[in-house]
C-alpha cells in the first residue's frame, strides 16, 4: 500500500537526527537568497539602531510584546518552529485571533494538513470566538490538499492572493512549511518553491507566521534554508526537566532589528491562549 | 505545643518587620501547632490574605482542620502539590488549584505568580519546603527556594516557610536563611 502524505511526513520527521548530506546546486534564485542573507546581516546593526522607526504589530501572545519592543515588525515573516505538542497551531491562531479581535486586523490561516473543523475544535479549549471572527470577515481558514498546492504555487498563489485582497488581510499563518516542502521531490524543487512562497509573502505584504514541525537546526537544513529568509525565528519547546516535569517554553532565536531577550521563557496555555511568564525560570 | 515553643514563636512573629519572611523548622510533634499559631498570627495581626502552598496534606484535609480550629478559609487560596491528578485540577470557586505533582516546580511558580497577579493576596505560607526534598534534588530545591524568597521580597509579601525537621532539610534551611528575616529552629 502506498504511504499516505502524513505517513511520509512522520517518516521524514523521525529521520531528522542525521540529515543526509545532499549535493547543493546553486541556481540564480539560490544565489539571490545567499546575497539577501549577506545584505540582511550587514543591515542588522543599522536596523537595531533605528528601532524607533520600525512599525510593529502586537503578537497576540500574552506578555510577549514587552520582550520584543512592542510586537512583530509590520510585514515581517516569523518562523515558529517546534515538534508536535509544543503549541505551534495555538501560537498561529492566537496571533490571528487577537489581531482580529483587539486590532481589527483581518487574518488568514492557510492549512496544508488539518481541516478547518479540526483547527477550530482544537482551539475550543480557549476562550476564543473563532466563529464570530469568521462571521465578521476578520478570520478565514483556507485548506489545501497536497495535490492542490503545486498548482496553487504555479498560479502565483491566486486564491490566497484573492482572499487577502478581498479581506484586506493584514495577518497570515501558514501551517506548515514542513508539509509544504514535503510536496517537492528534490532539494532543488524544494528551494525553488520555498523562494517562490517567500516572494509571494513579500508581495502580499502581510505580517506572516510560518509554522515548522522541525527543530530549528533541522528546519534550516531540510526546509530550503528557510531560517535566513525569515525575519524572526521563535522556537517552541515542551521539554522534560531532569525530574520528569514537562514544561512548555519558548525562545526567541532571532528577530531582526529588535532587541529581544535570549532567555528561555516559561509559557503556559491558559483560558486566553498562550501566556508568557518572563519573570520565571525553568526548574 | 510546649509553652516555650509557643512563646518563642509568638515573640518572633510580633517583633518581625512589616513584610517579614520567616523560616521555621519544626519537629514533627510541634508541626500542627506551629502552623496553627503562625496562621492565627497572620490573620489577626497582618490582615493576611494567604496563598497556602501545601506539599504535605491534600487541601481537603487542611480545610477540615480549618473548620475544627475555626480558621477562616475564605482568606486563603490553596496550591495543592500533593493530591496530583487524583482530584479536580481547579475548584469551581477558584479557591484552590492542584498541581500535577510535587516535582512540578515550574508549574508551582506559575500558580504562585498567577495568584499574586489577581491582587487579592499579600502572603505566602509554604507547608513544607522540606517535603520538596523528598521528590526533588537538593540543587533544584535550593534553586526554587532562592526563587521563592526573592519573589516574596519583590512582591512585598509576607512569607512563612515551614520545614519539618529531618536530616534532609538542614542544608537548604541554612543556605537560604540569610534571605529571610528570621530563621527559627524548635
Amino acid at each position: 500500500m502506498p504511504q499516505t502524505f502524513l505517513e511520509k511526513r512522520d517518516q521524514k520527521n523521525s529521520e531528522e537526527q542525521e540529515p543526509a548530506v545532499q549535493k547543493i546546486i546553486f541556481d540564480q534564485k539560490q544565489q539571490k537568497a545567499r546575497e539577501l542573507l549577506k545584505q540582511e546581516t550587514s543591515k542588522a546593526p543599522k536596523a537595531a539602531a533605528k528601532k524607533s522607526s520600525i512599525k510593529r504589530t502586537p503578537s497576540g501572545i500574552t506578555d510577549m510584546d514587552d520582550l520584543i519592543e512592542g510586537g512583530f515588525e509590520l510585514g515581517s515573516t516569523i518562523l515558529a518552529v517546534g515538534t508536535a505538542g509544543t503549541g505551534k497551531t495555538t501560537f498561529g491562531l492566537q496571533f490571528l485571533y487577537y489581531g482580529a479581535k483587539d486590532h481589527n486586523e483581518p487574518g488568514i490561516y492557510i492549512s496544508f494538513e488539518e481541516s478547518k473543523d479540526s483547527i477550530f475544535r482544537h482551539a475550543s479549549e480557549f476562550d476564543w470566538d473563532l466563529d464570530g471572527m469568521e462571521k465578521k470577515g476578520l478570520l478565514k481558514v483556507l485548506q489545501y490538499k497536497p495535490h492542490q498546492v503545486e498548482k496553487l504555487m504555479k498560479d502565483g498563489g491566486g486564491p490566497i492572493r484573492d482572499a487577502i485582497k478581498a479581506m484586506n488581510a493584514k495577518r497570515l499563518v501558514i501551517d506548515s512549511i514542513t508539509a509544504y516542502t514535503l510536496l517537492f521531490k528534490d532539494e532543488y524543487q524544494k528551494r525553488e518553491n520555498v523562494l517562490d512562497l517567500f516572494s509571494y509573502l513579500e508581495k502580499w505584504g502581510c505580517t506572516s507566521v510560518i509554522l515548522s514541525e522541525l527543530s530549528p537546526k533541522i528546519a534550516e537544513i531540510k526546509e530550503g534554508s528557510i531560517g535566513f529568509l525569515t525575519d524572526a525565528i521563535i522556537a517552541l519547546y515542551y521539554g522534560k526537566q531532569e525530574n520528569g516535569e514537562r514544561v512548555h517554553s519558548m525562545e526567541i532565536l532571532k528577530m531582526r532589528g529588535t532587541k529581544h531577550t535570549d532567555k528561555l521563557l516559561v509559557m503556559q496555555f491558559e483560558e486566553n491562549g498562550i501566556k508568557i511568564y518572563p519573570g520565571l525560570e525553568l526548574f | 505545643m510546649s509553652t516555650a515553643v509557643s512563646e518563642k514563636l509568638e515573640k518572633a512573629l510580633e517583633t518581625a518587620p512589616k513584610n517579614f519572611i520567616i523560616q521555621i523548622e519544626s519537629p514533627a510533634e510541634e508541626y500542627n501547632s506551629v502552623i496553627e499559631t503562625s496562621l492565627n498570627f497572620l490573620l489577626k495581626n497582618k490582615d493576611a490574605k494567604i496563598i497556602y502552598v501545601t506539599l504535605n496534606k491534600p487541601v481537603s484535609m487542611i480545610l477540615n482542620a480549618f473548620v475544627e480550629k475555626k480558621i477562616d478559609s475564605s482568606r486563603f487560596f490553596f496550591i495543592d502539590g500533593i493530591s496530583g491528578a487524583a482530584q479536580t485540577k481547579e475548584s469551581m470557586d477558584k479557591k484552590f488549584v492542584v498541581l500535577s505533582g510535587p516535582t512540578a516546580l515550574t508549574e508551582l511558580s506559575i500558580e504562585i505568580t498567577k495568584a499574586k497577579e489577581t491582587g487579592k493576596y499579600n502572603c505566602v505560607f509554604f507547608d513544607a519546603l522540606s517535603t520538596m526534598l523528598i521528590y526533588n534534588s537538593q540543587k533544584r530545591c535550593l534553586q526554587f527556594s532562592y526563587f521563592l524568597l526573592t519573589k516574596l521580597r519583590d512582591y512585598e509579601f509576607c512569607g512563612i516557610i515551614i520545614y519539618l525537621k529531618s536530616e534532609l532539610e538542614k542544608e537548604v534551611f541554612d543556605s537560604v536563611a540569610h534571605l529571610s528575616d528570621k530563621a527559627l529552629r524548635f
